[in-house]
């Protein structure tokens, strides 16, 4: 297989030369001179001379072509101001969602209080949205794949935004749960046809590892904007603009993608790829199932025994063991083909990744219960758990604080590191970023509690 | 209100957390769209946030268990610790499985894969017409 570009310059060089060197001949040597008179045998050798010369040149740049391609501003933008638009309306994508992920645990219990959202269904608002963007992401994919991504990218752009301000007129929890769940589905959809685009227009280089690099920045830039908003809003105004001012943006990034990302519709219905119906179906309602009876567990009346949580997770596994099967032996088009796996590390890289992404799980919902039962004592903890939910604003400052290196050092590390990714290999930065993980929660596994802290039971 | 090793503590895991993320999520990011042909980038952008949402999902759920389950027993401090070293642990996992079994070379400029799925093509037509 080739694989790089060496070994492409080797075995398809000599047919370019081949090739080239025929229509040299044909064409570029001038049958007469300036002045008319036929040309020496010197001369004509002289010309020759200077195409072989240009022809080896030529062969040897292959290579150096790749290497500025990789670096150049892609054709489809036709100046530096449509690139940095476009950029900007992808990466806003990642800040949006981050930012109606983030804050929406820091206005939650505003919500809680406003809304009259029981204890027990308290972690539905957040989970509805999630559930629905992990259940739907590779439904919305494959859309992109068959209708182009920037029909797919607006289209959930201004759905978020829609929902957004319906949700910010919620009258009730279950109002607000399937706003919610709405939103989630237009997430899913701008999502990975994010992805697409980007990958799709940018080849592999340089500027590709930047622009990507700023895409995973943006992740938190989002995550501070929306503890940030939520906090004022919380503290001074009613809830429902958290939710408005999402709008605000989303509508904004879906306005600014829809005049700047160049359309790829027409290219990619070309392509001629179906909407695997069955396998979307049997994947959508079994990760919903799955995931939904993993998440309910901590909150249905008896737990693990609490008759239905075992069924949905029975159930759901059954579907999404049917989906396995659908995908592998009896789709024609699968929407999770099983060669995806076949590329080189693929296979390693997803476990490790799902590992890896859970620890970042555990460390954003674990480590912040944690420091602020254990660790953040102050005079408002002594009251419990519940005074907080009376005082966003302390919340978020709490969490700025808490916050703001993490913020700071993403925001240094990601960017600096699209520069960087073309020189150290990937394994290596990938070691090294693996020890970041594990130090993440080894802190805090062996630290002794803060000197203020007490054991007091929390009644669940 | 809090004393300097619970600092240490918050700012040293911050920065750990975000080592962690930041550069496995851009690695991961661009060699799995660079690796998929052109139909197949929407496919590569689910994959890459399905793994994330999932992982995150499956993986809370675990550590809801193991809190749940050991809250009874070691009180409450002790199950979030049980839930940072199952966390712990997997990480390690994580970091065994990219050291030995994950090959992912420098980012830098290349061919895309279709262009490589092409030469390839145009290579085994050559070598075919070659063949008498």
């Amino acid at each position: 297989m080739i694989r790089t570009v060496s070994q492409a310059s080797q075995s398809f060089g000599p047919c370019i030369q081949t090739q080239r060197s025929q229509t040299f001949e044909s064409s570029a040597i001038p049958r007469a001179d300036m002045d008319g008179s036929a040309l020496s045998s010197q001369q004509r050798e002289g010309f020759e001379k200077a195409i072989a010369e240009k022809e080896t040149k030529n062969e040897e740049s292959v290579q150096a072509r790749v290497e500025r391609l990789g670096r150049e501003r892609p054709p489809v933008f036709q100046s530096v101001w449509a690139e940095v638009a476009f950029v900007f309306s992808i990466c806003f994508s990642q800040i949006i969602t981050e930012y109606f992920v983030s804050g929406f645990t820091v206005i939650l219990p505003t919500l809680i209080r406003d809304l009259d959202i029981p204890q027990s269904s308290s972690v539905w608002p957040a989970t509805a949205f999630s559930l629905a963007i992990a259940a739907t992401l590779l439904f919305f994919g494959r859309l992109g794949d068959m209708y182009g991504g920037y029909p797919v990218y607006v289209f959930g752009m201004t759905w978020l935004a829609l929902w957004s301000v319906v949700a910010g007129f919620s009258i009730g929890p279950l109002m607000l749960n399937f706003c919610r769940a709405l939103q989630g589905l237009g997430a899913a959809a701008y999502l990975p046809n994010g992805v697409l685009l980007m990958g799709s227009i940018y080849r592999p280089g340089l500027r590709k590892n930047i622009v990507f690099s700023l895409f995973g920045t943006s992740a938190v830039v989002g995550f501070f904007i929306g503890i940030f908003f939520a906090g004022v809003v919380g503290q001074y105004t009613r809830w429902g603009w958290y939710f408005w001012i999402g709008a605000f943006l989303a509508a904004i990034t879906a306005a600014s993608s829809f005049f700047s990302i160049p359309s790829d519709s027409a290219a990619r219905k070309k392509n001629g790829i179906r909407m695997d119906w069955l396998g979307s179906t049997l994947i959508v309602s079994g990760l919903t199932l799955t995931v939904y009876a993993i998440t309910d567990s901590s909150h249905s009346p008896q737990g693990w025994r609490t008759p239905y949580i075992p069924t949905l997770l029975v159930v759901g596994c059954l579907l999404i063991g049917a989906a396995v099967y659908v995908e592998g032996w009896v789709a024609k088009l699968p929407l999770l083909p099983f060669d995806v796996f076949a590329v080189k590390s693929m296979k390693p890289l997803t476990i490790a990744l799902l590992l890896n992404y859970g620890t970042l799980g555990i460390y954003l919902l674990y480590v912040t219960q944690y420091m602020e039962l254990f660790m953040n004592a102050s005079p408002l903890l002594v009251a419990g758990w519940s005074v907080q939910y009376h005082k966003p604003s302390i919340i978020s400052l709490l969490t700025f604080d808490r916050y703001t290196p993490m913020i700071v050092g993403g925001l240094i590390l990601s960017t600096a590191g699209g520069f960087v990714l073309h020189l150290i290999p990937g394994k290596a930065l990938l070691v090294f970023s693996g020890t970041g993980w594990i130090g993440a929660l080894l802190l805090f596994a062996l630290a002794p509690p803060g000197a203020n802290y007490w054991a007091f039971t929390f009644p669940r | 209100m809090h004393n300097r090793l619970q600092d240490t503590d918050q700012n040293g895991s911050a920065i750990f957390a975000t080592i962690g993320i930041d550069i496995t999520f851009n690695i991961a990011s661009i060699f799995i769209t660079t690796n998929m042909p052109r139909e197949r980038q929407g496919l590569a952008g689910g994959l890459i946030n399905s793994i994330l949402h999932l992982g995150i999902t499956f993986c809370l759920g675990f550590s809801d268990i193991i809190q749940a389950e050991t809250v009874n027993r070691i009180g409450l401090l002790k199950s979030y610790k049980a839930v940072f070293w199952f966390g712990v642990a997997a990480a390690s996992v994580a970091l065994l499985i990219m050291a030995f079994f994950v090959k992912i070379d420098k980012a830098k400029s290349d061919l895309t894969a279709d262009e490589k799925r092409e030469l390839e093509e145009a290579v085994l037509q050559e070598r075919q017409a070659d063949v008498p």
